[in-house]
């Protein structure tokens, strides 16, 4: 089936014959355009259809627009019509139609019989609760020249029975129903046009929520999230300003801070602290949102000038432990903020469909910001757990307490580093990071004998030490999450020369990871007390650092950790582990080699 | 505004009722078709000034669409709009190869479609201009 719906912006020109046309289309809702006052497709679409059923009884049928030009005329093919006559006609009955609302309109059907004889009748918009509204234009019937008419004088004013009068009446008839038919369509338009423009309206709000929500997946961080809330909304609802307020613990107890927001919003302290409390006042009455305006009803509450109309809604989370203040009851929930938006400006006040609409907008805001406080405490569960992990494996040997830690730190800190000068995101930044506390998780399966030993190692016992790469990979590769970092802490302990271990790789054939990895372990361990010899000062450790790149170490890597503020690393280190690096201690070992370092 | 006659092909009834109100409420002229079939031989017979097509619709798809539409001289030059699915995912250089002007994903903005074919359409008045 064949769908099209046309529209002519030009006046019809004068057709030859009658024609059938084949539209159809449900859709078309395009009203009278009040401007150009024409007639819409569907109005004129239906005028034709009308004249072209009239046609049949001989008679030419007009419609002219309420501009005064001539919209359609179907020629019935007995005889041609007056084009001026018709206008004329339709001018005086245009002009018969009053003007102002209160005014009654003039009633019926017109005779026309200057040259041909016409019957016309003004085609009216319905009514509104405003009063008349004036009419679309003007349809006529053409009944052929008043000549040759059988009697026209005895059809005007004569005997009723009469063929010729009888024919009038039905054609009078005929009009009266076109103009109530007429009528019932632009009625219905009019709904039709309202539910479309809403459906509109609706669908606009269902990708909004669904962008909400599509983005939510995403770790954005919550003020980018609450702007794309507010900017979003604000394209499909017209204010002047809106706003995500979130409660921020400060001294003295919650204030609510502005997170997000777009367009003028004036919100100091005072007015966020009093939006809080009426929005509280207003939830505890059982209220969805906090709605005020003078529209209706008055002021529910005095506003700062400029305020005509305002809205608030919650954003809700689940109770906490630690309870906030706000706590809604009922809901075993507490207010986290709120959203507020002022002065909307296509309408005089916000109604019903926006509160559902901000409330929508706002639990999303709510389960977000809520998703990533989770998120966040996951995580910190996660590495706390790790780090549990590995300190009790680094605690087997009282000289490499923190050594996985301060790794992980120096690690990260190389990664931060590298990222100045590549590509290189935060998710493998952290990763590095987890490499680094998790690269000798594989030192569990050595003995404590082997790993505490202070003294030369046997060639078996040196053995079991090279192996703990390897089992550190194989515990993690049976971890899903784990399987970014196998390939750092597998090669940990590889050398640029090839000489390293568990596999020999050499220069790139090493991953990046492991490269990092092995730099971070390397400064760290040389700059730790060991057994067998003391802690080097930070100094010896680098010049020992620059000698082994290009054998030991990769040296682009080496040049940037050299260049790097080591002096703030260090604090950073010591940080982590403080009590570890008293010089008081420094004296108690002697010296060892260097060769055994990496052990 | 010269050249406003817009092709939707969609097989949801309900896009197309949303996008024609959208279009016809902003002075557009509006032609629709149900499937991909329909709307390359509407393509040929009314010479609309731009195709917004959806990409999945039975018969012949919105990309099929298109493909035929390069193909012939007469409409190888309509700017042509594609809606897909979120999780269809077209690259640049497939938008290129394709002559798409544009791509929205479902569901889009009426609002969004609306400013995209105007500024097409300004876009392609204007280089007929120059």
């Amino acid at each position: 089936m064949r769908r099209r719906w046309p529209c002519m912006s030009e006046p019809a020109r004068m057709p030859d014959g009658l024609r059938a046309r084949e539209r159809n289309g449900p859709l078309d809702t395009v009203m009278q355009n009040t401007t150009t006052r024409e007639f819409t497709c569907l109005q004129r679409r239906e005028l034709e259809r009308f004249g072209e059923r009239l046609g049949r009884f001989g008679v030419n049928f007009a419609a002219v627009d309420a501009r005064g030009q001539i919209a359609v005329l179907l020629n019935a093919g007995q005889f041609e019509s007056d084009t001026q006559q018709l206008l004329e006609a339709a001018r005086q009955v245009i002009e018969a139609e009053p003007k102002e609302p209160d005014c009654s309109p003039h009633e019926g059907v017109w005779q026309f019989a200057e040259d041909h004889l016409l019957l016309a009748i003004a085609l009216r918009l319905p009514p509104t609760a405003a009063g008349w509204r004036g009419v679309a234009g003007t349809v006529l019937l053409d009944l052929g020249r008043v000549d040759d008419q059988p009697h026209p004088r005895e059809a005007v004013c004569g005997d009723e029975s009469s063929p010729v009068q009888t024919r009038m009446a039905y054609f009078t008839e005929m009009l009266q129903l076109l103009a109530e038919k007429f009528q019932m369509m632009v009625r219905s338009d009019e709904q039709m046009l309202k539910v479309g423009t809403e459906l509109s309206q609706v669908y606009e709000e269902l990708v909004l929520l669904h962008k909400i929500s599509m983005n939510m997946s995403v770790t954005e961080s919550d003020t980018n999230f609450l702007q794309l809330a507010c900017d979003s909304l604000t394209e499909i609802v017209l204010v002047e300003g809106i706003a995500v307020l979130l409660e921020r613990a400060t001294e003295g107890g919650g204030k609510y801070m502005v997170a997000a927001g777009s367009g003028l919003i004036d919100l100091d302290h005072d007015m966020a602290a009093m939006l809080h409390s009426r929005l509280a006042e207003q939830l505890n009455r059982g209220q969805e949102a906090l709605l005020d305006s003078d529209v209706g009803t008055p002021w529910l509450y005095e506003w700062p000038k400029g305020v005509r109309n305002i809205i608030a809604v919650p954003l809700y989370a689940r109770e906490q432990g630690e309870s906030q203040s706000g706590s809604h009851a009922g809901h075993g929930a507490s207010i986290i903020g709120f959203m507020v938006a002022v002065n909307h400006t296509a309408k005089s006040d916000f109604d019903s469909t926006d509160i559902k609409l901000f409330t929508s907008v706002a639990s999303g805001c709510a389960v977000f910001i809520e998703n990533g406080r989770l998120f966040r405490d996951l995580k910190e569960l996660f590495v706390g757990s790790l780090k549990a992990l590995t300190s009790s494996i680094d605690a087997k040997d009282q000289y490499t307490r923190g050594h996985s830690e301060r790794v992980a730190l120096i690690s990260r800190w190389l990664g931060e580093r590298l990222a100045e000068q590549e590509p290189m995101d935060e998710e493998q930044i952290h990763r590095l990071y987890l490499t680094g506390l998790l690269h000798d998780i594989g030192k569990i399966g050595v003995e404590e004998r082997v790993l505490c030993k202070n003294g030369k190692l046997t060639q078996e016992e040196w053995e079991c030490i090279k192996h703990h790469p390897t089992t550190g990979a194989g515990i993690l590769r049976d971890i899903k999450q784990m399987q970014d970092i196998v390939p750092g802490v597998l090669c940990h302990h590889e050398r640029i020369d090839g000489k390293g271990y568990p596999a020999g790789l050499k220069g790139d054939e090493i991953p990046l990871e492991g490269r990092i990895i092995g730099l971070a372990d390397s400064f760290d361990a040389m700059t730790s007390k060991r057994v067998y010899r003391n802690a080097l000062t930070i100094d010896h450790a680098l010049d020992q650092i620059r000698k082994g790149l290009g054998t030991q170490f990769d040296a682009r890597i080496g040049e940037v950790f050299l260049n790097s503020d080591i002096d703030r690393l260090w604090d950073l280190i010591q940080g982590a582990e403080p009590s570890m690096y008293g010089p008081a201690q420094m004296a108690d070992y002697g010296t060892a080699a260097v060769g055994t370092l990496l052990r | 505004m010269t050249g406003n006659r817009v092709l939707i092909a969609d097989d949801e009834i309900h896009i197309i009722h949303v996008v024609a109100i959208k279009l016809r409420n902003n002075g557009f002229e509006v032609i629709a078709a149900n499937n991909g079939a329909e709307a390359y031989e509407l393509a040929c017979s009314e010479h609309p000034d731009i195709i917004v097509t959806d990409y999945q619709m039975p018969f012949v798809t919105g990309i099929e669409l298109i493909e035929k539409l390069r193909a012939n001289e007469e409409t190888k030059h309509t700017p042509a709009i594609l809606l897909t699915a979120r999780s269809f995912a077209i690259s640049d250089e497939m938008q290129e190869t394709l002559g798409v002007e544009a791509c929205l994903s479902k569901p889009f903005s009426p609002k969004e479609l609306l400013k995209t074919i105007q500024d097409i359409l300004h876009e392609k008045a204007m280089a007929l201009h120059v």
